[in-house]
């Protein structure tokens, strides 16, 4: 390319502040300079004045590089970044809480709470996002299936590593939680590729349930699966895939169908998975074995007040502390409801819906297949886990928990959460990066003067774009 | 005889999305599409199309993907969405209304636009 062009194409490029919008921002500048000397060129112009020429038409580069430069700055995201700290700050005055009714109380609390552990876990899980924040996630879009398979050998190893209590790997299920944000680079990976694409994006989702019930854990295996299921239909829904919409959205729900029946089946015949779905609907039935979880939340609920301290009229208890198991990480949200009253538990469940329900509206306008999608498995992923916990902590356990997300106590969760956020708030970060990857058309969608149009006084029938575009 | 340049520059928006609802393109055929259409007076400059189709991209009214018929040299096509549609009708809306009432002061008679 001539000097010329190029010493034009670097002066816009020096006004883009923001280096990774660069060449997204000017690969345009530089097609259109080509054409224009061309054209010029078949005029009758020699080289030197039709790339003057073009150079002099496309106007100032300083100007047209401060005008890009304004549609291409990365946004901070500060209203999602606050409510993150607004919900650090419930979940940190919630556990100081929990530690002055523990040491003014004439029993032994010692062990009821962690608030210093979980200052650190939330001071090293917010450099960690703030790590994530900055980092360029479009990095996994160059090697993506490179990526899926580092992630799913990673994920093995930690399973390999991890300690067995109560029955369960313990860390590997933290880690876990990042397991969908590998399935949205592996359904990525699989643009355009069709029902081979489809089959192994519901495949590769289908693994790593597999490893979650391994563990076992059959609410990760669940939101892993449900990610998966989750992403693609949407890959299916905004055409990345490249299949017909409503013949495999149907195919889909027969697949779900089959799914849920065989998931059904599955519950019945397991002794194991019935008791503990009988104990979540009627734990009277063992009240002081599986169902005394379920009855002492349901007995310190019914007693709370609107605002204050509720009653505890529970099998001769004098105060909630003793009565229930593991208040900072499993039943948190219950205590708080009987201390504080039902608005603030709706206080702090409002906080979250706004952040989710944020963050999901943000993820599905979002314009790139990739950033979408990874921001999708998180927000799915922190909705699994807030739902399953409130669910628990509201008498139904129905699912296991995992955390309160940034507000219950577990270093490991904590940090899981927070680079899970970290990474959604770089994807919308970067919403005004230049789209990389182009929108699929198949020949359905594509309206016919798109195919035939005339140009330059040519009838032209574009078979390159029966092709698929990335 | 170009037209003035801050009558094109108000415009631009407009005449750029209306191209686009006949047809995907890319922008160095909007331009000479554009000066096709309106007898060469609307001269758009390159520097003045790209920062503005960045800008609709951003807002979601149009949206873009990579021809690459001709390797050499990949094609950003550009392409109309339905909320650039909706766009479009309220701009065309308020140009009515503008020229109207331009021409009323003008001409003293109303203008079938």
């Amino acid at each position: 390319m001539p000097d010329r062009l190029e010493e034009y194409l670097g002066t816009v490029r020096e006004q883009v502040r923001w280096k990774r919008a660069r060449d997204g921002a000017t690969q345009e500048l530089r097609t259109h300079l080509l054409d224009q000397r061309d054209a010029y060129l078949e005029q009758g112009m020699d080289e030197e004045a039709a790339t003057k020429e073009s150079v002099r038409q496309m106007g100032d580069p300083v100007e047209v590089g401060v005008a890009l430069d304004r549609v291409h700055r990365p946004k901070p995201q500060w209203g999602l970044l606050a409510l993150v700290g607004v919900l650090l700050c419930m979940g940190y005055g919630a556990q100081l809480l929990l530690r002055d009714v523990a040491l003014a109380s004439p029993n032994n609390l010692e062990e009821t709470f962690y608030e210093s552990r979980w200052l650190v876990g939330a001071v090293i899980g917010v450099v960690l996002l703030f790590a994530v924040y900055f980092l360029d996630y479009t990095l996994l879009a160059r090697r993506p299936l490179l990526c899926y398979w580092a992630g799913v050998l990673i994920l093995i190893g930690v399973f390999n590593r991890s300690h067995r209590i109560n029955g369960r790997y313990f860390e590997i299920q933290f880690w876990m939680l990042l397991a969908p944000v590998l399935l949205a680079v592996l359904i990525y990976a699989m643009r355009g590729k069709r029902w081979f694409g489809l089959l192994v994006s519901i495949g590769g989702s289908a693994l790593l349930a597999g490893l979650a019930l391994l563990i076992p854990n059959i609410t990760i295996a669940l939101l892993v699966f449900g990610a998966g299921v989750l992403m693609t239909i949407l890959s299916v829904w905004r055409g990345w895939m490249g299949l017909p919409v409503k013949r495999t959205m149907t195919g889909i729900g027969i697949f779900l169908f089959l799914f849920v029946l065989w998931l059904w089946a599955c519950v019945v015949t397991s002794e194991y998975v019935s008791r503990r779905l009988q104990m979540a609907i009627d734990p009277a039935q063992d009240p002081l074995g599986y169902g005394y979880h379920a009855l002492a939340v349901r007995s310190l609920l019914s007693d709370a007040k609107w605002i204050g301290q509720g009653d505890v009229t529970f099998m001769g208890y004098r105060s909630a502390e003793l009565m229930l198991p593991e208040i900072a990480s499993s039943t948190l949200l219950t205590w708080v409801i009987h201390r504080l009253g039902w608005a603030a538990g709706i206080a702090l469940i409002g906080v979250f819906v706004l952040l989710l329900g944020w963050m999901a509206r943000k993820a599905l306008k979002h314009r790139g297949m990739l950033g979408s999608l990874i921001a999708l498995a998180v927000v799915f992923t922190l909705a699994v886990q807030v739902g399953s916990f409130v669910l628990f902590n509201l008498g139904l356990p129905l699912l296991g928990i995992i955390s309160l997300p940034l507000v219950s106590y577990g270093h490991w969760a904590m940090l899981a959460n927070m680079v899970l956020i970290g990474l959604a708030l770089s994807v919308f970060r970067e919403e005004s990066l230049p789209v990389q990857n182009g929108k699929l058309q198949t020949r359905k969608q594509m309206p016919l003067t798109q195919l035939i149009f005339w140009k330059d006084g040519d009838l032209v029938i574009g078979f390159s774009r029966l092709r698929q575009v990335r | 005889m170009g037209a003035d340049k801050s009558q094109l520059a108000g415009s631009a928006a407009m005449l750029i999305m209306k191209l686009l609802d006949g047809q995907d393109m890319y922008g160095y055929q909007m331009i000479e599409e554009l000066r096709r259409r309106s007898d060469h007076t609307f001269e758009l400059k390159a520097g003045t199309l790209y920062p503005l189709l960045h800008s609709l991209e951003e807002k979601g009214y149009i949206t873009s993907y990579q021809d690459d018929a001709d390797a050499a040299r990949p094609r950003k096509y550009y392409h109309l969405t339905k909320s650039g549609r909706e766009q479009l009708r309220e701009k065309q809306e308020e140009w009515r209304r503008y020229s109207r009432a331009v021409d009323l002061v003008m001409g003293g008679g109303v203008c079938f636009a």
